[in-house]
């Protein structure tokens, strides 16, 4: 062990004990320092937890309220020399790079560089990063083209392929770049199926809807706070034909089905005598996060919308604040506007970012029988007393409202990986590993090139070896 | 000394630690950086180079190589390779598609009735026993329409024989014709030499039972359709 390496076992093992005492004296504790991820971010802006992301708490804290490190925080911690926090923590996580913190194997700048915690023993990949593809088509050497075929078919078909589909599939390919032509054409066929259209583009996004049937459109109760079909019509629509994915949260138009499954455009409202209806003027909307049901389920009958902007975020850019993911603390925040407590330190870490993540959808109503989603600029004032609008912040940066949220939100690299994220996970059924990050990235940096389309990326993902390299 | 004295002095005790660590609380509190640990001595700072991933092949972790095949391609691809109806091809207590029944077992989602809006990230302790019913009644539903004709699949054996001889050579012609059908509809694949010869001696008496040829195609086609290839890809 390096003279280093045993200094910050010390600190470790030190600072276990006054974490210890820690957990005991948190009520009196001062205040937590949110800024840590985005400073991490800043020295490692190649590590996956930065790209396209925040960075979470976790790389360093087993809890922040509490305050708790895990043996990669208490390093840091033992390294913070002269001047802030923020000014010093480049050079003491610097510092460490070449030391195992938690002597897993794998040094501490290996693991940010590889997307595991280089706090947790339990969590190491000594892994490289995947050769880049050189043959005459763009799959690595060893892809399995049936491999790749039965998996496009199951996850977009709905079905295996028969034996005889694969009998054609095989017949005459001699080259790589016969197989390579024929599995494309069997996504673009199966992504145009009724199947992925009307079945799988839906379980792709129930958790981002998060539908209740008990309350929908076709209550069995009769008690319905929206309709929800919307928002799923929606998605399919501008996730289907090439369209531009940016529409997630862009869209100001609706979409209607008729009874063969054609999703067609509708502009402006569509009024309704209940909340079943789209009652926002377009220059109000901004796609999957304005739409009536989205109000009624995230924002209810709070006058403060946190849940619906912490939904939004979590939804659409792929960080969830309740997991201490996103945190971009804003200067002189939380303000609590209403009264709520959460200036307490505990409360603070969190809702610095998540309150001024909110203020632009307070105008929107929640759950308000016919008026559920309606845009009311007075309700803040209606319903938040003392209330002064306050700037909305996304991601550090200023936005004047919900629509601007939207616009800021689609331009970030976090709403791009969040949608090839979203797309892995429903192929191949598991995170990403730290050796299929890599080539992740590659996928996702490519939307912009190929049009913002949701097919495209389909077509990119399956050249992964996650997605059809050899067993 | 009684246990309620005991109680008292274990609870003086506790009282005091209690106070000990308040005071400690409190004086940490006067500090702005209380909840820090302490700055341990360190090495003067030196300028390092960008880091560079160290790559180590040897120990690279085996990549994950399986999807699980979830409720609804499961069911749609047992029921068009039996060629059956999939709310049909097995029902619990005759009223109740068993994808609907086992769905959650089974790692599908239920977004609008239960509020599931993801599937589990893997198989269960229950999965094996869905999947086993799940398949079990379909091969013997599609055995049965066999049997009472016109057969679709399982077409070459005699399904009225009370036994199957694996060893006579028309009726081991037969099987294997069937199971390889079986396996071209379940697998997508042709079966193996080893694969057959496994599955014709599920023919064979054992325990002084000798399967009938229903329940040897029954339980030839419930061998193939549970096999991990067809579960996993």
């Amino acid at each position: 062990m390096t003279r280093t390496n045993a200094r910050a076992v010390r600190a470790i093992r030190f600072g276990g004990l006054l974490g210890a005492l820690g957990v005991l004296t948190t009520p009196m504790l001062a205040a937590a320092r949110p800024t840590g991820p985005s400073v991490l971010c800043e020295t490692y802006p190649d590590a996956p937890q930065c790209s396209g992301s925040l960075g979470t708490c976790s790389t360093c804290h087993t809890s922040t309220w509490p305050p708790a490190w895990n043996g990669y925080g208490l390093a840091v911690m033992a390294q913070i020399g002269e001047g802030t926090f923020e000014t010093s923590l480049p050079t003491a996580l610097r510092a460490l790079d070449a030391i195992d913190s938690d002597e897993d194997g794998v040094a501490n700048a290996d693991e940010l560089l590889l997307g595991t915690n280089p706090g947790d023993p339990g969590d190491a990949w000594p892994w490289c990063a995947p050769e880049t593809p050189t043959g005459p088509v763009p799959v690595a050497s060893g892809y399995d083209f049936e491999r790749a075929l039965r998996r496009i078919a199951i996850t977009y078909c709905g079905r295996q392929p028969t034996y005889d589909e694969l009998a054609t599939f095989r017949a005459g390919a001699t080259s790589s770049e016969v197989q390579y032509e024929r599995l494309h054409a069997a996504v673009d066929l199966c992504l145009g199926s009724p199947t992925w259209r009307r079945v799988g583009l839906r379980r792709l996004v129930d958790a981002r809807i998060r539908p209740i049937g008990a309350v929908g459109a076709s209550s069995p109760v009769g008690i319905v706070i929206g309709d929800y079909e919307w928002d799923y019509r929606l998605f399919r629509y501008v996730m289907t034909d090439d369209r531009d994915v940016r529409d997630l949260l862009l869209a100001d138009y609706h979409v209607t089905e008729s009874s063969d499954g054609t999703l067609t455009r509708v502009e402006g409202r569509v009024p309704a005598a209940g909340p079943t209806g789209q009652p926002l003027d377009p220059e109000r909307r901004a796609g999957m996060i304005t739409t009536s049901w989205f109000f009624a389920i995230n924002t209810m009958f709070s006058a403060m919308p946190r849940t619906t902007a912490a939904q939004a975020y979590r939804a659409w850019l792929g960080m969830d604040i309740a997991r201490l993911e996103g945190i971009s603390p804003i200067e002189g925040e939380p303000r609590d506007v209403d009264q709520r407590g959460v200036t307490q330190a505990q409360c603070a870490s969190c809702h610095s970012t998540l309150d001024p993540l909110s203020y632009a959808f307070v105008p929107y109503e929640g759950i308000a029988g016919g008026r559920t989603g309606v845009y009311d600029p007075l309700r803040g004032s209606r319903r938040i007393e003392g209330w002064s609008a306050p700037p909305t912040y996304l991601l550090g940066e200023p936005v004047t409202d919900v629509r601007d949220w939207a616009e800021h939100a689609v331009g970030t690299e976090a709403f791009a990986r969040n949608l090839a994220l979203m797309m892995f996970r429903d192929a191949l059924g598991h995170e990403p590993s730290p050796s299929e990050l890599a080539e992740l990235r590659t996928v996702w940096r490519a939307l912009e090139r190929d049009g913002w389309s949701a097919n495209r990326l389909v077509h990119r993902l399956v050249d992964t070896q996650a997605f059809g390299g050899a067993r | 000394m009684s246990r309620s004295i005991l109680l008292m002095l274990t609870m003086r005790a506790l009282t005091a630690l209690g106070l000990t660590v308040l005071a400690l609380a409190t004086a940490a509190c006067g500090r702005d950086d209380a909840y820090l640990p302490p700055v341990l001595p360190r090495e003067p700072m030196t300028t390092l180079p960008p880091p560079e991933l160290s790559c180590d092949e040897t120990a690279a972790p085996v990549p994950e190589p399986f999807v699980w095949k979830r409720a609804d391609p499961l069911a749609t691809d047992l029921a068009l390779a039996l060629a059956l109806e999939p709310d049909t091809m097995c029902r619990e207590l005759g009223v109740i598609p068993c994808i609907e029944a086992e769905r959650v077992a089974l790692g599908g989602s239920d977004p609008l009735g239960t509020g599931l809006y993801a599937g589990s990230a893997r198989p269960g302790l229950t999965t094996p026993n869905a999947v086993d019913r799940l398949v079990l009644a379909a091969c013997a539903e599609r055995v049965d329409r066999d049997a009472r004709g016109p057969a679709e699949i399982v077409t070459e054996i005699d399904l009225a024989a009370s036994a199957l001889d694996a060893d006579d050579a028309d009726a081991r012609a037969a099987m294997i014709a069937d199971a390889t059908a079986l396996h071209r509809r379940l697998l997508a694949r042709d079966p193996s030499d080893a694969e057959l010869e496994i599955l014709l001696d599920l023919a064979r008496p054992e325990d002084g039972l000798t399967p009938s040829a229903r329940e040897w195609a029954t339980l030839t086609c419930f061998a193939i359709g549970t096999r991990t290839d067809n579960l996993f890809y």
